[in-house]
């Protein structure tokens, strides 16, 4: 027993190792299918621009992480975010080491606001977040198949693909998931609209740029339908989104966004990760409204059903 | 004995390092991550659906006494990333389900793998449960 006892320890370590090993940011492409040397140049279009999605003739789409809290990923003081200082730990995802003592299950630690001397929360934004955790993000909008708005669209793990139109002067993010939407960038060098012109909706009004390497796009008209991530902070309609894409190699979106909102935080903050390329991957249909049953389970703080009876 | 841990560790490590979960609610609002499920039942019925495939198996107690149960997986674009197809599944198949129990104690779990009784194949449920119940 105790040969037995032994085996067991040692293909557990080689698990541990093996999951180290795929969760440290050394993530292969296409989920371990795909090729094996050194990164590939970043694709390029006719002009020189680069090309943040396919290769004529080629499949492929990128692999959005599940990224739960946007405060793990604030770039701090010290030019590094929480995840970066803290790489992941055995058996969590998405995450490095969890804020706030690892309360909770299903997504790491709640700590609430208090954990997170990084997010400069406004008091009543602290307040709503912490009861977000407290509640394990149960009125999370998503889960009543709600789009993300902003940057959760990064952070939402379903397949993603970009693609460019630079004769239209437009750019087209679409996402499998997540309500199965499309998000579509303006590159004609117009300005936001103004005033009542501005309509709030869930992903706001993108215009985009290209500074050198980067496209850069600004996002403002976001309505408050959404959060900023399943953690549960809050935003407002003031919310302004800068958010910054380059592909430095074939196999790497570097993501970089900047949460502006005057209406829930104290100063503007900076989030950012990766989102690698699934050179195999195609998108496929998920149409999140066909049969919620988390609705029909769904209680309120007292009990209570919120959307008609109980099965 | 030894294989099987050794195998059954290697299957931890897949589950883990699995990237294709899907994401669609809190998993912590609706299950209980410290109320592991170890199922053995049949299949009465199936819903190959969005957001998330359901279906549903009686067990038999150890007093002979059958309840069904409704078993949570993820969506069909998921299930089909995980290897499953609509036709995986079958009413009247044998099936053993890992997974969680509902908070609330309803005969409802959350899948994050099913074994199919008849050919010994393991599939992972493409569960919103990001963490194994024993961490």
């Amino acid at each position: 027993m105790r040969n037995h006892l032994r085996g067991a320890l040692l293909s557990s370590m080689i698990a541990i190792l093996f999951t180290v090993f795929l969760g440290a940011g050394a993530q292969p492409p296409g989920r371990g299918r795909g090729p094996a040397g050194p990164p590939q140049p970043t694709p390029r279009l006719a002009d020189g621009t680069p090309n943040l999605g396919r290769v004529a003739g080629e499949k492929g789409v990128w692999n959005v992480p599940y990224i739960t809290n946007m405060g793990e990923r604030i770039v701090e003081e010290d030019g590094k975010t929480h995840v970066e200082k803290n790489p992941p730990a055995f058996g969590r995802r998405g995450g490095g080491a969890p804020l706030g003592g690892g309360e909770g299950t299903g997504g790491g630690g709640r700590g609430g606001s208090k954990a997170e001397p990084q997010v400069p929360f406004q008091p009543w934004a602290a307040a709503v977040y912490d009861y977000n955790s407290k509640n394990q993000s149960k009125y999370d909008p998503e889960g009543y198949c709600l789009p993300p708005g902003g940057p959760r669209l990064m952070a939402t793990p379903y397949p993603m693909e970009i693609i460019q139109l630079p004769e239209q002067k437009r750019i087209i993010m679409i996402f499998e998931g997540a309500t199965h939407i499309w998000r579509e960038i303006y590159m004609d060098g117009r300005p936001h609209p103004q005033g009542d012109d501005l309509n709030p909706t869930y992903l706001g009004h993108s215009v985009g740029r290209w500074e050198g390497e980067t496209l850069v796009v600004d996002v403002v008209g976001f309505n408050e339908q959404t959060w900023v991530d399943y953690f549960g902070h809050p935003h407002t309609d003031m919310l302004h989104v800068v958010e910054k894409y380059a592909r430095p190699n074939k196999n790497t979106l570097a993501y970089e966004a900047t949460f502006d909102d005057p209406g829930a935080y104290t100063k503007p903050f900076t989030v950012r990760w990766t989102i690698n390329w699934n050179p195999t991957g195609e998108l496929t249909e998920y149409i999140c409204q066909e049969n919620n049953k988390y609705l029909q389970r769904l209680t309120d703080d007292f009990g209570q059903p919120i959307f008609g009876k109980r099965p | 004995m030894k294989a099987k841990i050794a195998a059954f560790s290697a299957v931890v490590g897949l589950v883990i390092a699995t990237p294709a979960v899907i994401a669609h609610h809190s998993f912590a609002a609706e299950f209980d991550a410290n109320k592991p499920l170890n199922l053995k039942g049949i299949v009465t019925k199936i819903e190959w659906a969005n957001p998330h495939t359901y279906f549903y198996m009686d067990v038999t107690g150890a007093d002979g006494k059958v309840t069904n149960w409704g078993m949570e997986m993820g969506s069909p674009n998921g299930l089909m990333r995980q290897g499953w197809t609509r036709n995986t599944l079958h009413v009247g198949d044998e099936v053993s389900v890992e997974g969680a129990q509902a908070k609330d104690g309803a005969n409802v779990g959350n899948a994050r793998a099913v074994t199919l009784s008849a050919t010994g194949k393991r599939l992972f449920a493409a569960s919103s449960q990001t963490e194994p119940p024993s961490r």
